[in-house]
């Protein structure tokens, strides 16, 4: 039952997505009412629907949720932190099985850092997802200070196991890009590795490089027999007069070269 | 210039017998040639950039690829660079499985007052899968699968779910199987379907469907499995294992569930 001045009108489902997303973020309660209520919550993922028509009720009430929780840490309200406390908490109790100790600890090391970077937040309505992946880095490190690393992950994944999560990851980025009205070929996740604007970017780029020095030339040359004509390391050192291991090592500085180029280079 | 020209300029260029402005015309020439793309996608990952951004532009990305609204607001091309580098990059992949999985994993919370959050659990009833031919046609076929709920006695769990490493066999849990069930010569090719759910948090669950062919003949790829749940439509297209997965699908929705299986022989 919503009764709060302004949130007459909301639709039904949007009322009870912003119930359940309260629920699931465990904000329910008059214990939470300071930071948000199912009202304001519901009026809130009203206007984002307004205004990003054509998503789902959850998403317009967790996005909105988000917002309000952003809002009450910018404005530096202790409820709003102390409910990421405990949201973080969870996560390393619950998820990560720690202990409550290690768990407050760390719950408390990702409140300071969010709390820091807040300002680089792009998206208001990601800040959880943005904030949890923080939580995630911060028990990465963690571990890896702790040398548990190498206790969690046995070993490094195999070909097939990476494999089948890129697999995964493409079947979720199959659904999330069929929102893009146009679902053109390039639009698969499996055909746009090679788009053709990053293609012509780095033919550009290549064909950039400079090659006032002998040393640029080579890598210029090197790049474009080993990548764009398809000889082999052999061949290349055959054709330039040099040893293999030479055009190998020539080859990984003019990699750095070029990598350095298009991390510069204007989108 | 014509495409020889252009192939043995290319050549001579790498022994120094072409010019530098013979290079570009020539590489201006020969720019939709097809057969660079190998190269360039070799090259994109021996740069370490994989869809053209390194690793921390993705991760910076994530997390506002993976809220819908803030997704629908990423600038195109930033998008499309993002979707290119996790589909081939297994490291980031695994983040952005992890990330995901904990946005949507529910955490009981500290709450202000000392007194724990009790959590109600609802046990899922079973669905039963009801099967309706629609269409019967020799070189197509296309089935209707609805779920009904038989029992409301407890979960139907019937397997351990993903490998995960997690805790896998509570039936509350994350990667808990809801229902599977295998449809034995669904269609007139022959095909068998597997139809798993996968709980993936407390109220959403991943949709496999993976066509079984028996007879070896490779019709498990490529076919149309079309969801269809309220006001909601997904299709997707099985790959070349025969699988599909719907994810991130309301479990409360379930029950108005019908998978429509278009198989073409």
């Amino acid at each position: 039952m919503i009764d709060e001045p302004g949130s007459e009108g909301v639709i039904p489902a949007i009322e009870e997505a912003s119930r359940q997303v309260l629920e699931h973020l465990g904000l329910t309660g008059e214990d939470w009412a300071g930071l948000i209520t199912q009202g304001q919550l519901a009026f809130a993922a009203g206007s984002k629907e307004t205004t990003l028509p054509g998503q789902r009720p959850w998403d317009y009430a967790y996005g909105a949720a988000s917002e309000i929780i952003y809002a009450g840490c910018q404005e530096r309200d202790q409820l709003a932190y102390h409910w990421l406390r405990g949201y973080f908490f969870g996560i390393f109790k619950n998820h990560h099985k720690l202990d409550e100790i290690s768990a407050e600890d760390l719950a408390g090391d990702v409140v300071e850092i969010v709390l820091k970077k807040l300002g680089q937040v792009r998206f208001p309505t990601a800040f959880l997802v943005w904030a949890t992946q923080v939580c995630q880095n911060v028990f990465k490190d963690y571990l890896s200070k702790k040398g548990r690393l190498k206790t969690v992950i046995l070993s490094k994944p195999d070909r097939a196991e990476q494999a089948q999560t890129l697999e995964k990851v493409q079947a979720v980025l199959r659904v999330t890009e069929m929102e893009i009205p146009d679902t053109s070929p390039g639009a698969n996740p499996e055909t746009v590795a090679l788009d053709h604007e990053l293609r012509a970017q780095l033919l550009n780029i290549i064909q950039g490089m400079r090659s006032n020095t002998r040393n640029s030339q080579l890598y210029k040359r090197i790049i474009v027999g080993f990548y764009l004509e398809e000889k082999t390391i052999e061949e290349l050192a055959d054709l330039l007069d040099l040893t293999p291991l030479k055009v190998t090592k020539l080859k990984s500085q003019a990699l750095l070269n070029l990598r350095k180029t298009w991390l510069k280079y204007p989108e | 210039m014509d495409e020889a020209t252009a192939n043995k300029i290319l050549e001579d260029y790498l022994t120094g017998r072409a010019s530098e402005a013979e290079f570009r015309q020539a590489l201006d020439f020969l720019r939709k040639r097809a057969e660079f793309d190998t190269g360039l996608a070799a090259l994109f990952r021996d740069l370490d950039l994989l869809g053209g951004i390194d690793h921390e532009a993705a991760q910076e990305i994530m997390p506002y690829y993976l809220e819908p609204l803030a997704r629908a607001q990423l600038p195109p091309d930033e998008r499309r660079r993002f979707v290119a580098h996790m589909s081939q990059c297994p490291d980031c992949a695994t983040d952005f499985l992890e990330l995901q999985g904990l946005v949507g994993v529910p955490v009981p919370l500290l709450a202000p007052t000392p007194a724990p959050a009790v959590t109600e659990t609802k046990p899922w009833p079973h669905l039963e899968p009801l099967v309706q031919a629609l269409k019967n046609m020799v070189r197509s076929s296309i089935y209707a699968i609805r779920f009904e709920p038989v029992t409301a006695n407890g979960v139907h769990e019937t397997g351990s779910g993903y490998q995960t490493g997690a805790e896998t066999n509570d039936p509350t849990g994350e990667y808990s199987v809801l229902f599977e069930d295998f449809l034995d010569e669904t269609t007139e090719t022959g095909l068998q379907a597997s139809i798993t759910a996968w709980r993936t948090s407390a109220t959403r669950c991943d949709l496999q469907v993976e066509l079984v062919d028996p007879l070896e003949q490779n019709h498990q790829s490529g076919q149309t499995i079309t969801l269809e749940y309220t006001d909601k439509r997904i299709i997707q297209k099985t790959g070349e294992n025969g699988e599909t997965v719907f994810l991130s699908l309301e479990i409360a929705m379930l029950p108005s569930l019908k998978i429509k299986i278009e198989v073409k022989s």
